[in-house]
């Protein structure tokens, strides 16, 4: 994998926040315009309060895709230029990819903040989206801006 | 039917010259900064227009790349639209054409009043990259 075709795929997880987001706000805001069409749904229609609770949740869903994104590439360099054929956890994965980089500590500290906010996220213990979607995006960049141009 | 066939070839035209001469607009400021830049090119397929190559670049700067990527022409809320991205921060601002330049708008949908020149293009390139 080339480091650019990695950041290309983070870029697009970006760009599809930014599509639905739009696509959302444009139905919640017209809502009455929307509503004859609104999807059957276990043969119930569809709510404002549903889509306004999706839009609500937008940021955090795509989050962990970001990060999901960025385990996917990261366990590609494990297996492709570290020849490894173990799983290991996330911490582990990206504390050993570190290593073998020689990464600074405060940029491989920045990532594991944002791999703590996902499982947070995940286990739905978040009140405050401490990070927003664009600096996870940046910790997460500048991570990778650590692995060599191609492997 | 030939007429219409015109019109969208001048207005792919029309916006391939604008492309263009932003690209050498920012390969200029870029070198006189001293900072390296590719042209390359990137094909674009959008409705009603067909597919097209368009001029991108990507300029190396201190502390990482900036990419000028064309996106499209017929683009919601715009005539056309070009990002700025920067990459290891993954942060991004929108060009949008306007009547003597490039107007920017941020990722917050909140535009950047300052006027497309060198000055703010280079202002803009460290802001996205630190």
């Amino acid at each position: 994998m080339k480091r650019s075709a990695a950041y290309d795929r983070l870029e697009r997880v970006s760009d599809e926040l930014e599509s639905a987001r739009f696509a959302l706000s444009v139905i919640v805001r017209d809502w009455h315009r929307h509503l004859a069409s609104a999807i059957k749904r276990k043969g119930q229609l569809l709510s404002l309060g549903d889509l306004q609770r999706c839009l609500d949740n937008l940021e955090p869903t795509y989050i962990v895709r970001l990060f999901a994104t960025f385990e996917g590439i990261l366990r590609d360099y494990w297996a492709g230029a570290m020849r490894r054929k173990s799983e290991p956890t996330m911490t582990r994965l990206m504390d050993r990819v570190a290593a073998r980089r020689r990464m600074d500590a405060a940029t491989l500290a920045n990532a594991h903040e944002i791999r703590e906010f996902r499982n947070q996220i995940v286990h739905e213990n978040v009140d405050v989206l401490v990070f927003d979607f664009g600096q996870c995006g940046k910790r997460l960049g500048n991570y990778l801006s650590w692995l060599p141009l191609e492997w | 039917m030939t007429q219409a066939v015109d019109q969208v070839r001048h207005h792919r035209e029309q916006w391939l010259d604008r492309l263009r001469h932003l690209a050498d607009q920012v390969t200029k400021w870029s070198e006189a900064q001293g900072w390296t830049v590719e042209r390359a090119r990137k094909e674009i397929n959008e409705e009603g227009l067909g597919r097209y190559d368009a001029p991108s670049l990507t300029i190396h700067v201190p502390g990482g790349e900036i990419l000028l990527q064309p996106v499209a022409l017929r683009v919601i809320g715009g005539e056309g639209r070009v990002d700025l991205r920067a990459r290891p921060t993954l942060a991004r601002v929108k060009l949008l054409p306007t009547k003597n330049g490039w107007g920017i708008m941020t990722d917050s949908n909140v535009p950047l009043r300052q006027p497309w020149d060198a000055n703010t293009f280079v202002q803009l390139v460290r802001d996205l990259i630190s």
